[in-house]
């Protein structure tokens, strides 16, 4: 009687570092929503953020658009205005904060990425530079970079690698032999890991337990076990191929029946 | 709602703390009692309240169809959500069940309580911009530090 | 901004019922386009017209709804092509599918919502509003009276509505509904009543028996009251979309009279009298023998019902007190003179 073949494989995913792309639908939904409430909203209470006759009173008071009064002797085609506490109550109101003098825009455009890294440095010494947000899309998202973990930002990346063998992509599997049999499935995962990708690799393994169970037709059974990366890098040793790869990516490139098993262990 | 005679009733029988002789404004209020006034204003709605939405027949009909979008389209998300927890628990239990008859002893270690087991300092909670060092890369292992 | 946002199976009437989208042009433009390009359109003063802001932002969530509720709604039809391929029989299932396939259409929402009088009852989602909206007030309304005004147990043991009754008497061209349990003037229901009675199951020519019975009727020797029978209608057909019993129907069909009308004379001096409008469905037409009624004055509605196997769907009600009218009433139909009744003579 022949033992049965077990392979214990990692699902190594980078999580997303970004929070995730907000779909059309709802943006425009949240949008609606916000402005309906803004609508809705009572009057926003001057006299009790500001003290009369104060210089910051004045200065916000300044900044404000105010609308137009009504007045006895003028037609208002669109609707007499109904101004309470100098706000128009038929509309939402704009409050709008006056600008200080070390008060800069806030850019939060993503497709600026031209500075040059150069000026950057020098701007980070500067405690009252402008507060500009980092660009979503990285530079190996434009270059298409897939070994790289700085990529697709708003997604969950899972490493595979190529099997040299059969030319097809996996995730790094690895075969439990009898004496290695005292470690459990996750410790001869994560040794697995780093005898083909190097030490200088940080992860977390969720649990003990495997995920799932792929039977091949060959009677080998191949169990999978979820792990995060944290820090350090996946550097091949025998210049194995591998990528990280979002869930549509993998979909492309790992056989269909291979996907079909593994499918619903990948996050959107 | 609250007025300001009412504030005065409220409060005429506190007195103050600190002897101090107040001006007496226009409003025959002094600072104190104007202050809790104005405070008392703010959780009011007199005069704070806009007026109501009245929308055409064509818009409401409009309004109940965004939110009828919205709820189906919840409800789709949560569907497929939970259909998809379903199938990773079955998947587990199914590997597990399995483990249990090809190995005994990598189910016992597979199934072992792990004791103190917390989530990383490390993982960072996604926010709405990347850092500027987006990935940590010069990790070592804590056994070749030392 | 102001083309439509339908591109679907929402615009497409090849095989759905015109009477899925609304009918005024214009207001058809205004509920298909993002914006209002003609201003609001159902508001009727030009000042109101002037006056209006749409929410902000309704315009670019509106096409994203609508397109996700029609995209759903295309999943369903074709769900009810693969049914109907497979020749299935089951009606009420199909019904519920178109039910579900356009109950979200805002052409439909806009139909039953402000146009409740003129929609197609044909159609399964009409009719599903329909339901609800009389489930919200008139069936409760028609309960209460039946069972406050003790209607239900005096006539018959109970009630399971099942059809929205309106009446209306044709008194001086008032176009108006009679609330059920109102009390009407002897002139009012001199004449024939209108009935409208509103089938929320698909009904193609159901046949419906209707009665009008007094249970006050005074029986002075047996110190008691007996039930009177003043109008009872047989056979009568309906279905969907032809749902009003009038003057007109009754005088091409005199088939469906049983007992001709007998206008409410109430005698002086006996206070309200309850007259109970019931509606029943019936499984065919009826035996000619055990539907003939012999005595009106002593009407036997119990027996009537289940000799004649008749299912009640609806009731109505209304009640009638004795005043100056009854005596011309009394008149035109050539009836003998009132009594009075005082304490004195029990």
């Amino acid at each position: 009687m022949t033992t049965p073949v077990i392979r214990s494989s990692l699902v190594l995913s980078r999580i997303p570092i970004v929070t995730p792309d907000v779909p059309a639908f709802e943006k425009a939904f949240y949008q609606y929503q916000e402005q309906l409430e803004r609508r809705l909203m009572w009057t926003f209470p001057k006299w009790y953020y500001f003290k009369k006759g104060t210089v910051a009173e004045r200065e916000f008071s300044k900044a404000q658009k105010y609308p137009i009064p009504n007045h006895r002797n003028v037609w208002f085609p669109k609707g007499v205005p109904d101004l309470k506490h100098g706000r128009d109550r038929r509309f939402k109101q704009d409050i709008i904060l006056p600008k200080k003098n070390n008060d800069v825009e806030v850019s939060t455009t993503t497709d600026d990425g031209g500075e040059s890294a150069a000026s950057e440095l020098q701007n980070l010494d500067d405690i009252g530079r402008p507060i500009k947000a980092n660009s979503r899309i990285t530079i190996f998202d434009e270059k298409n970079d897939q070994t790289s973990l700085e990529r697709k930002l708003p997604r969950t990346l899972y490493l595979l690698i190529k099997n040299n063998n059969n030319n097809e992509w996996t995730f790094p599997s690895f075969e439990v032999s009898n004496d290695q049999i005292n470690k459990g499935l996750h410790n001869i995962a994560e040794e697995g890991l780093r005898n083909i990708g190097g030490d200088k690799i940080n992860t977390w393994t969720v649990s003990n337990t495997p995920a799932a169970l792929i039977k091949h037709n060959n009677g080998i059974n191949e169990f999978l076990i979820k792990s995060h990366i944290i820090a350090g890098k996946f550097n091949p040793t025998n210049k194995n191929e591998y990528k990280w790869l979002t869930k549509e990516e993998i979909q492309d490139i790992v056989s269909d029946e291979y996907y079909s098993k593994i499918n619903h262990l990948l996050s959107q | 709602m609250y007025t300001s005679r009412a504030a005065i009733r409220v409060v005429s029988h506190v007195k103050p703390t600190q002897q101090v002789r107040y001006k007496r404004d226009k409003t025959g209020l002094n600072p104190q009692l104007e202050r809790i006034v104005s405070q008392l204003s703010v959780m009011s709605a007199g005069r704070k309240q806009p007026r109501l939405l009245k929308l055409c027949n064509e818009d409401y009909v409009k309004h109940k169809t965004v939110m009828k979008a919205w709820s189906h389209y919840r409800k789709a998300k949560i569907q497929e959500n939970e259909k998809l927890l379903q199938k990773q628990y079955e998947s587990m239990k199914e590997a597990v069940s399995e483990l249990q008859n090809l190995s005994p002893e990598l189910f016992e270690i597979a199934n072992e309580h792990q004791y103190g087991k917390r989530f990383p300092l490390e993982l960072r909670v996604p926010t709405e911009y990347p850092p500027r060092q987006i990935w940590f890369y010069d990790y070592f292992p804590k056994q070749e530090a030392k | 901004m102001s083309s439509s946002v339908s591109r679907g199976i929402w615009s497409n009437f090849t095989n759905r019922s015109k009477s899925l989208a609304i009918k005024s042009a214009k207001l058809q433009k205004a509920v298909l386009s993002p914006d209002l390009p003609n201003g609001p359109v159902s508001l009727k003063a030009l000042s109101s017209k002037r006056k209006y802001y749409s929410p902000i932002d309704l315009d670019k969530i509106y096409p994203l709804a609508y397109e996700i509720l029609e995209k759903k709604s295309e999943k369903i039809y074709s769900k009810i092509e693969d049914l109907k391929k497979k020749g299935s029989e089951n009606v009420e299932e199909i019904n519920d599918l178109l039910v579900e396939a356009e109950i979200n259409n805002p052409e439909v929402v806009y139909n039953s919502l402000y146009a409740a009088n003129t929609i197609d009852l044909t159609q399964p989602v009409y009719r599903h509003y329909a339901k609800k909206q009389w489930e919200s007030y008139n069936k409760m309304i028609t309960m209460q009276r039946l069972e406050t005004l003790s209607i239900i147990p005096d006539t018959l043991p109970t009630l399971e509505p099942e059809v929205d009754v309106h009446m209306k008497f044709p008194h001086n061209n008032v176009d108006t509904w009679v609330e059920p349990g109102s009390i009407l003037s002897s002139n009012v229901t001199s004449k024939p009543p209108i009935f409208k009675i509103t089938e929320f199951k698909e009904s193609k020519n159901d046949l419906y028996t209707i009665l009008i019975v007094n249970p006050d009727t005074p029986d002075v020797e047996n110190n008691s009251y007996t039930t009177t029978l003043h109008w009872a209608l047989k056979d009568v057909e309906l279905s969907n979309n032809d749902s009003i019993i009038d003057i007109q129907k009754l005088d091409s069909n005199p088939q469906y009279s049983i007992v001709d009308y007998l206008p409410p004379t109430p005698e002086k001096n006996l206070g309200k009298q309850r007259f109970a409008v019931w509606i029943f469905r019936q499984d065919g037409k009826l035996n000619e023998e055990t539907s003939k009624v012999e005595n009106i004055n002593n009407f036997q509605i119990r027996e009537f019902v289940e000799n004649n196997k008749l299912q009640a769907v609806g009731a109505h009600a209304w009640r009638s007190v004795w005043d100056l009218n009854v005596e011309n009433v009394r008149k035109e139909y050539g009836l003998p003179a009132g009594r009075i009744f005082s304490r004195d003579s029990f």
